[in-house]
């Protein structure tokens, strides 16, 4: 009996623990479980003075249907994957847009929302909103822009509707959710009377993103004076620069680019002989002028064009695949120095990656000052004991045989921004064939030294990389030429040239300083790897170059200099410039290119051509 | 009785089982602010027209406007259309890398995040849309603000190329609108006050079109940018790179 009393009294703790697990399982366990983990927690009617709106507050983000009913006008919103612990419940709301609201359980894995309509109701605007609870799906009723996703419905009214001059103010409830603009209000943000952006864009962007023509140009003056002897205008230059492009379809589109200038130097002084003035008084030239053909990862550009590889500033260094128009020094903008090329330009691009293809079917060559123009590069390096015959250099024949070709291949990873290339081409400097010969006894020199100037081949491969270390932008270009060609000191060699393999390197570093300043420092250096004793050029040709530039006066004025330096001639050039950037599309420069130093240095000898100068600049 | 407390064990941890993804539902300062760059921007592929004006005391408004590509969190390209003069200046973000690519020079430049590109606003101002890349977030405090309620969050910088070493936002607790931030410098000095102003409904989302930047220490000096035509687009990757630059139509 004891025994039987003991298991009675084990059973009935038994039955009070399960009592309590069931009571404290169904006040602890949420009301969802078992059921879908997504819950409708509640739906909300705020009304303000200018908007209605309905707010259906979700545990989670749900997928959502909406659809209209009619007799009577219902609209209906269906909440997938959902659960509503009510299972049914009505709001009777009798405002101005509706009735009443009904939520129910509509099926096992749907709440379904109904919302009674009256006969105001105009028209409703979808939205999902985080909400610290999960999310919200918000129904604006009666709103100034009434616009329902596609994405959400199929059938809802799609009508807009004016703020309801009828919704008095006896109407108007006091609400904590005030209109949104009114948020400003809770920083005391200062108000700005500022017009539209939209008319701002209409006005940048004519026409639309796939504008079949779109033209634009610049006007420039380009005047400057000589402060060396003699003091006089050496340019007076006007060029007008146009452009047009467009889109032809989603995969072709153009670009023309055409430049004319006139210096009235050339008529409002005589101090350049009529070759000068025959080569540089008018000009006009096709610049960029190419299609662009796109397929998917790959680009195609054919025409005229400009090529650039390079990294360095104020200076042209791995920038070996456009010839220059030189003709006055490498002191114009870049972009106006570079002699465009006709071209075949292939471009693959794969993520990281990138590959390059250039084919040039007719080599074309830097452009010189004519004897006695202000940068004359034909003015003999020595004062020599003999008679001078300097011949233009004969350019090789448009064939194929003289295209050039190259490829670079690019990529970024980790911050780093290489490259490797590699091009066969012409050289774009003349090589200067020099010839002696003896003079009849009785002549005023012995001998007479023939330039005969010549393009020769060469093979050209190198490298580029930049990378950004504590705010400084570190930059490098390496070149090696197969066999560069070194004029020669040595009297007796035969046509005055020593052929070498070369390497060019080039370490730059960008840093601002303070925010305000920008700078770069470039340090670069030649070497003829297999010098000779004869070579007029050392084994190390070592230059250095460092460019600033700052704005004041809130950019309004920019002020700018550079300055290079060979080390081993010791000659350079300075060139201050001053921006004054008087409104959007006017600009006016003041500056000066002084040279100086050992005139036989690549700077030194224009030692005689310091100038002054200013360039008015007009956009439109 | 062993087996009875055993299946009270088992019905605890059952319980606790059931009470943990409740518990996971609490929002997190990375959540708040996951939800608040939802609202800044679009976290899909997008372009936007942004104008700045640059404000100072007794002297005339600098307007720039610009055209900006989103990719993704790490990709941007802001494409200069006004002033006139600057028009075809490009500017490349990926991630904390620049390029700026210069009608006069015909090539793209590699510059570092401190140049001087858009006057008294940082690069990464204009160029980072999201603050839950750059910084991470701690909750501080809930504070009402007229009756509104707010998330106070700091944010510090992950890394010292993020444009502002900590932010302080305020950030609405019922919808995650930004209204407020304080941006601060490594030293603890406030350089801006920036204020996210005139919510519209862009892309299904109401969303701030003007930044107020306001500089603390000079009154009436501050950097105003709206945005407006936000279309979402589908770019190729190509379109984010170095060697595209000079491609780009303008």
């Amino acid at each position: 009996m004891v025994d039987c009393e003991a298991i009675i009294e084990e059973i009935k703790k038994s039955l009070k623990q399960v009592l309590f697990l069931t009571v404290f399982l169904f006040f602890s366990v949420p009301p969802c479980q078992g059921q879908p983990s997504h819950r409708l927690i509640k739906v909300e009617h705020n009304k303000t003075d200018i908007k209605e709106s309905v707010d259906l507050v979700l545990s989670h983000q749900s997928e959502y249907k909406t659809f209209n009913l009619n007799q009577p006008l219902r609209f209906v919103i269906d909440i997938e994957t959902c659960y509503f612990q009510p299972v049914h419940s009505i709001m009777g709301i009798h405002s101005k847009f509706i009735d009443r609201i009904r939520i129910s359980q509509f099926k096992k894995n749907m709440v379904r929302v109904v919302i009674d309509k009256r006969k105001n109701f105009q028209g409703i605007h979808l939205e999902q909103i985080a909400a610290p609870q999960g999310f919200k799906i918000r129904l604006s009723l009666g709103t100034k822009t009434i616009t329902i996703p596609e994405k959400i419905s199929n059938d809802v009214e799609k009508k807009s509707t004016l703020p309801d001059p009828l919704l008095s103010f006896s109407e108007q409830q006091p609400t904590e959710d005030k209109d949104d603009q009114n948020l400003d209000s809770l920083f005391s943000i200062p108000e700005d009377n500022i017009l539209s952006l939209d008319e701002e864009i209409e006005e940048v962007s004519p026409g639309n993103r796939h504008s079949k023509l779109l033209v634009s140009g610049d006007f420039r003056n380009e005047t400057a004076y000589r402060i060396n002897r003699p003091h006089h205008f050496s340019k007076i230059k006007n060029i007008l620069n146009l452009k047009a492009s467009g889109e032809l379809s989603n995969k072709l589109s153009y670009f023309v680019g055409y430049r004319c200038s006139y210096d009235a130097v050339f008529d409002l002084t005589k101090n350049y002989n009529q070759s000068v003035e025959d080569d540089q008084k008018w000009g006009a030239d096709l610049r960029d002028a190419y299609v662009d053909l796109s397929l998917g990862n790959f680009d195609l550009r054919l025409g005229n064009q400009q090529i650039v590889w390079g990294q360095a500033v104020g200076l042209f260094f791995a920038d070996i695949v456009n010839p220059k128009d030189l003709r006055e020094y490498i002191l114009p903008d870049l972009d106006q120095i570079r002699i465009p090329v006709p071209a075949v330009n292939l471009e693959s691009y794969h993520e990281n990656l990138y590959f390059q293809f250039v084919f040039i079917p007719f080599p074309e060559f830097n452009k010189f000052g004519k004897r006695g123009s202000e940068f004359d590069f034909s003015k003999p390096f020595y004062d020599t004991n003999a008679d001078i015959i300097s011949n233009d250099p004969s350019d090789p024949s448009r064939s194929l045989d003289n295209s050039e070709v190259g490829g670079r291949i690019s990529w970024y990873k980790n911050g780093w921004d290489m490259a490797l290339f590699y091009f066969y081409d012409y050289y774009n400097f003349p090589v200067n064939y020099r010839y002696l010969s003896a003079n009849a006894s009785g002549s005023l020199n012995p001998v007479t030294i023939i330039y005969k100037p010549a393009y020769e081949r060469m093979h050209r491969s190198g490298s580029t990389f930049s990378k950004e270390i504590k705010d400084a932008i570190v930059k490098g270009e390496f070149i090696y030429s197969s066999n560069m060609f070194y004029e020669s000191s040595d009297t007796s060699d035969m046509d005055g040239i020593v052929q070498s393999p070369s390497f060019d390197w080039l370490f730059g570093v960008d840093y601002t300083f303070l925010n305000a300043l920008d700078t770069n420092f470039q340090i670069m250096q030649n070497i003829a790897l297999d010098h000779e004793s004869s070579m007029i050029k050392k084994k190390y040709s070592t230059s250095f170059s460092i460019w600033l530039k700052t704005g004041l006066f809130d950019d309004v004025i920019e002020p700018e200099c550079f300055f290079v330096s060979s080390l081993n001639q010791t000659d350079w050039l300075f060139s201050p410039k001053i921006a004054y950037n008087f409104n959007a599309t006017l600009k006016v420069i003041f500056g000066a290119d002084i040279f100086g130093g050992s005139t036989d240095g690549d700077f030194g000898r224009f030692s005689e051509n310091d100038r002054i100068y200013s360039e008015v600049l007009l956009i439109f | 009785m062993k087996k009875i407390l055993r299946s009270v064990i088992g019905l605890a941890c059952f319980i606790l089982f059931l009470l943990t993804p409740v518990a996971a539902e609490e929002l997190t300062a990375k959540n708040i602010l996951q939800n608040m760059d939802a609202i800044r921007n679009p976290q899909t592929d997008y372009r936007v027209t942004a104008r700045m004006i640059s404000k100072k005391p007794n002297k005339k408004d600098k307007t720039a406007v610009y055209e900006i590509l989103m990719k993704g969190q790490d990709k941007t390209i802001i494409k200069t259309l006004k002033p006139e003069m600057d028009r075809g200046t490009t500017l490349l973000m990926l991630r904390y890398d620049l390029w700026v690519f210069l009608q006069n020079i015909s090539k793209p430049l590699r510059i570092s995040l401190q140049q001087r590109l858009f006057g008294e606003a940082a690069n990464g101002d204009i160029a980072r849309a999201n603050f839950s890349g750059d910084y991470n977030p701690e909750l501080k405090e809930t504070v009402t603000i007229k009756a509104k309620e707010f998330y106070v969050l700091d944010l510090i910088a992950k890394n010292e190329k993020v444009t502002y070493h900590k932010v302080r936002l305020w950030v609405m607790k019922e919808n995650f609108y930004p209204l407020k931030g304080e941006f601060y410098a490594v030293s603890g000095k406030l350089l801006k006050n920036c204020y996210y102003t005139s919510y519209k409904q862009i892309l299904d989302k109401m969303r701030p079109t003007r930044l107020v930047l306001d500089n603390p220490l000079v009154k009436g000096q501050r950097t105003i940018i709206d945005y407006a035509d936000m279309t979402l687009d589908t770019f190729s990757d190509k379109i984010f790179t170095k060697n595209y630059m000079k491609k780009l139509k303008y």
